[in-house]
């Protein structure tokens, strides 16, 4: 049988693994992204899986808005990606540092 | 020992093993592809407990779309991956100490609290997953359903704003240089006695 458990650790799991995913790949901005992309769907899991487990619906509705707004990111970041190598050649984050100098 | 428990075992196993793999695999190509797998695996591990609707848009729109973007944009640049594996000792044993530390204390916290809730109110298997939430979608949330709409025409015009070249090498009309033409750019005085015996 499958408790709500089952799928807050599977939340856990894949939400711990992209917090690394930032450490490890710091310079790769892609890469950056989509670890950002894992959180999101660790979060849409364990609203999914209360969604469930406590019979409301609203849970599901919320993931829907969360894809909305994850798309919207993911389109505007990539953007931004384009834009940063079309300038620089490069996505290194180490050469990203205009506004702070 | 049930059919759901089986599937949910296997495909929760997958997701954890492509999700390591996008963060593990040096070329950026092959870490979209894991990232798609492991969209497509959890969306299976969502349709185990029913919820239809959610596990075919995350199949359909975002991995279809969204992840395909992402491909499209990996593809297209050109990353210089020596300089990306330089990094990846160096930060490795922070990375793992972080992560293990986040997991533990998430599966501490829900250790602790109990959270053993099995099905407990069968409202949501009876009826039609899409036919729910479309109801609690469009009497409720309609309002901000429409902002979310927004949000995308939003997102669309802001990343063609931000991508946009400009028009190169294309005939296209420029406006202000139409203005600014003067007499002498468009008319050619020519002496007319060069002309008399032609």
């Amino acid at each position: 049988m499958i408790t709500l458990t089952h799928y807050l650790i599977l939340a856990a799991i894949l939400f711990s693994i992209s917090i690394a995913g930032i450490f490890i790949n710091r310079k790769n901005l892609i890469v950056l992204l989509m670890c950002i992309e894992l959180m999101l769907l660790s979060v849409n899991t364990n609203f999914i899986a209360f969604s469930h487990f406590l019979g409301d619906i609203k849970g599901q509705v919320f993931v829907f808005f969360i894809l909305t707004v994850a798309a919207a990111e993911a389109a505007i970041g990539l953007a931004i990606l384009v834009l940063l190598f079309r300038k620089s050649k490069s996505i290194n984050i180490d050469e990203v540092n205009t506004l702070r100098d | 020992m049930n059919l759901q428990t089986v599937l949910f075992d296997i495909f929760s196993f997958l997701v954890v093993m492509s999700a390591l793999s996008v963060i593990l695999i040096r070329h950026p190509v092959k870490s979209v592809l894991s990232l798609v797998a492991c969209f497509v695996f959890s969306a299976i591990t969502w349709m185990v407990i029913s919820v239809e609707y959610l596990a075919l848009i995350l199949i359909i729109v975002y991995v279809g779309a969204v992840m395909v973007l992402f491909l499209f944009v990996v593809m297209m640049l050109d990353v210089d991956l020596e300089a990306m594996k330089a990094s990846f000792v160096k930060y490795a044993l922070f990375g793992t100490i972080a992560g293990l530390l986040v997991v533990f204390s998430i599966i501490y916290m829900i250790k602790a609290q109990h959270f053993e809730v099995t099905n407990l109110n069968y409202a949501v298997a009876q009826e039609s997953n899409v036919k729910l939430i479309a109801n609690e979608l469009f009497t409720n949330h309609l309002v901000s359903f429409e902002v979310a709409g927004i949000l995308l025409l939003i997102a669309i015009v802001a990343a063609i704003c931000l991508a946009f070249r400009g028009p190169k090498n294309r005939k296209v009309q420029d406006i202000s240089l139409q203005v600014q033409v003067t007499k002498k750019d468009r008319l050619r005085i020519i002496e007319s006695d060069k002309w008399e015996n032609v």
